[in-house]
């Protein structure tokens, strides 16, 4: 048992620090939480230490009854310790996309909280985030009709999203994928019916303030998309 | 003696390639399923990014509870803990309550650390009062929690709820009972003089390095401990996450009662190591109500399967009732008054 243990906690530091040096731990929680991805690897890196010593000198290490109340290290949970290991070996790393929305994105509209620093980026700088921010928290929308747009994000398609269009949709997250929440806007593009739904796209263009059916609407004319790699940082942190 | 030296070793170099080689080859076969069934393969490549961003959020906090409760099974004895502990019922009870920024004992290792200080003739109701507060009144729940809400509610409320709980019911053990009707047989052998424990961390002759490694070898028991549940836990949140709409929970999830009970047994299933918890409720958050959020980061590190198993070693079976269900009913209580009056 005590070797078992010994392996995957030496799988376990192998694993998280190859997240951290190939820059997968982004794909998982906010970077600015990353020192705790370090704490936890000098832990990690004692507890390898303590239990190589122990195995080479078994005598040296003055085991005893504790008061602390263990149960001994048993195979299920040896074998549980193992699934974080198999599922991030086994399945390649990547971000949260299109598949993960389900129906729940939000959309200008919504008000998230806004600073005033938002308002002072230039348009062509702000990301999707921004843009739904400063968008939501006007009380005229069409003040950005025709600022210029330069946003990425992938593609994902609502259900009776209308032809040429498609939404372009970041994840926001404050601490890990499990807070993540998606952010869209419309883009309406001649070639829009060429992206799938979950590809990585940079698309410029200007925003154009409409009505349909009566309620307000922004929607990104897109001059061009262009298709891009996954950038390395695949979410917003509001 | 040679000859079995030779086979553990062996044991040790086949299970490394076993252990290490068997994710690579699971590698393999996923990569054979996302071509035959590409709708399966993005299913699983979802749920194992929720998993992980849950699971390695959630580590260093694990670890470093496991290292301080090793340091701590190590370094302090129970007389250390007695001594900072005033003998008088209501100040040494709402005392009881905050131990644990002193002594930062995880639910598992508080129980016998309470048993032992019962043991030196602590009065019962500031072990009741750190027994349950203990878990959450501590600095890395302090970090983990605030890492996964930020300044808010849910951050405050957490402490605020669990803090009055855990005074309220040491309270109700100070005026009405004596150790003689609540303890199990064999904490009040001890109680006589006794000493039912073999051993004392009072042996002088440890070294600063033997002290350590028994750390370190607490610390990784307690890790894989902790850890089984942590993984269940987050497979759990993760899966919901990932295969049930958000949608078919709503009727439940946004009751003010019905929420508040679902989530509040949902922490006593899962046992969730309460350095680790506030992860998962994180799973919850815009599902369920705030309330419930509160209940399950307030009830969950002081009640739960495990804790349960480990009181009956600790009180009577009458007593143990007491303890699932005053706090039970308190942050029920808590969870419903936040969900009908408190706009967060």
């Amino acid at each position: 048992m005590k070797s078992i243990r010994l392996i995957i906690v030496g799988m376990l530091l192998g694993y998280l620090g190859y997240a951290l040096y190939s820059g997968q731990l982004a794909n998982y929680i906010n970077l600015r939480f990353q020192w705790l991805s370090w704490v936890a690897l000098v832990i990690l890196l004692l507890m390898l230490v303590n239990q190589l010593i122990a195995l080479v000198k078994p005598n040296g290490l003055h085991v005893h009854e504790h008061d602390h109340e263990h149960s001994p290290t048993t195979w299920y949970m040896l074998a549980i310790m193992g699934v974080p290991l198999v599922l991030g070996i086994a399945i390649p790393s990547a971000p949260l996309g299109a598949e993960a929305i389900r129906g729940s994105v939000s959309t200008v509209g919504f008000a998230p909280a806004v600073s005033a620093s938002t308002f002072n980026i230039a348009p062509e700088k702000r990301n999707v985030l921004d843009w739904v921010r400063v968008i939501s928290d006007s009380a005229d929308w069409a003040e950005f009709d025709g600022q210029a747009v330069d946003v990425s994000g992938f593609v994902y398609r609502e259900p009776n999203v209308p032809e040429g269009q498609f939404m372009i949709a970041r994840f926001t997250m404050s601490c890990c994928v499990a807070d993540a929440s998606a952010l869209a806007l419309f883009v309406e593009a001649a070639d829009a019916e060429q992206y799938a739904d979950g590809d990585w796209v940079q698309v410029t263009g200007e925003m154009d303030y409409r009505t349909v059916e009566e309620n307000p609407h922004m929607v990104i004319v897109a001059s061009d998309v262009t298709p891009i790699p996954v950038p390395e940082q695949p979410y917003l942190y509001p | 003696m040679v000859v079995k030296q030779q086979n553990k070793a062996w044991v040790l170099a086949v299970g490394i390639i076993v252990l290490v080689g068997l994710p690579f080859v699971l590698r393999e076969g996923y990569a054979l399923l996302s071509v035959q069934q590409p709708m399966w393969g993005i299913a699983l490549r979802t749920f194992a990014t929720r998993f992980l961003g849950i699971f390695i959020e959630a580590v260093p906090f694990l670890l470093l509870g496991s290292v301080v409760s090793g340091i701590i099974d190590a370094f302090v004895t129970a007389d250390d803990i007695a001594r900072l502990i005033p003998r008088h019922k209501l100040g040494s009870t709402v005392v009881g309550a905050f131990m644990g920024f002193i002594f930062p004992v995880c639910e598992c290792g508080v129980v016998p650390v309470v048993r032992r200080l019962y043991r030196k003739g602590l009065p019962l109701s500031v072990g009741v009062a750190f027994l349950l507060a203990a878990p959450i009144m501590n600095p890395v729940v302090v970090v983990s929690t605030f890492v996964a809400f930020g300044w808010s509610g849910v951050f405050i409320g957490r402490f605020v709820v669990s803090g009055v709980v855990a005074c309220v019911v040491g309270l109700i053990f100070a005026y009405r009972s004596t150790p003689l009707m609540v303890l199990s047989p064999q904490s009040i052998e001890a109680f006589a003089g006794g000493s039912a424990d073999g051993h004392t961390h009072e042996e002088h002759h440890h070294t600063l390095p033997t002290k350590l490694m028994d750390a370190f070898e607490v610390a990784i028991s307690e890790f894989f401990e902790m850890g089984f549940y942590l993984v269940v836990g987050t497979l759990l949140a993760s899966l919901m996450q990932t295969f049930i709409a958000t949608e078919s929970l709503t009727p439940i999830a946004t009751d003010a009662l019905g929420s508040v009970l679902a989530l509040q047994l949902m922490a006593f299933v899962l046992s969730v190591c309460s350095t680790v918890d506030a992860f998962l409720a994180l799973a919850f958050k815009g599902t369920f109500t705030t309330g419930a959020i509160v209940s399950f980061l307030s009830f969950g590190p002081m009640v739960d399967i495990k804790s349960t198993l480990m009181f009956l070693g600790v009180f009577q079976r009458k007593v143990v009732l007491y303890l699932i269900v005053l706090p039970f009913l308190l942050t029920l209580w808590a969870g419903v008054f936040w969900n009908l009056n408190l706009p967060w």
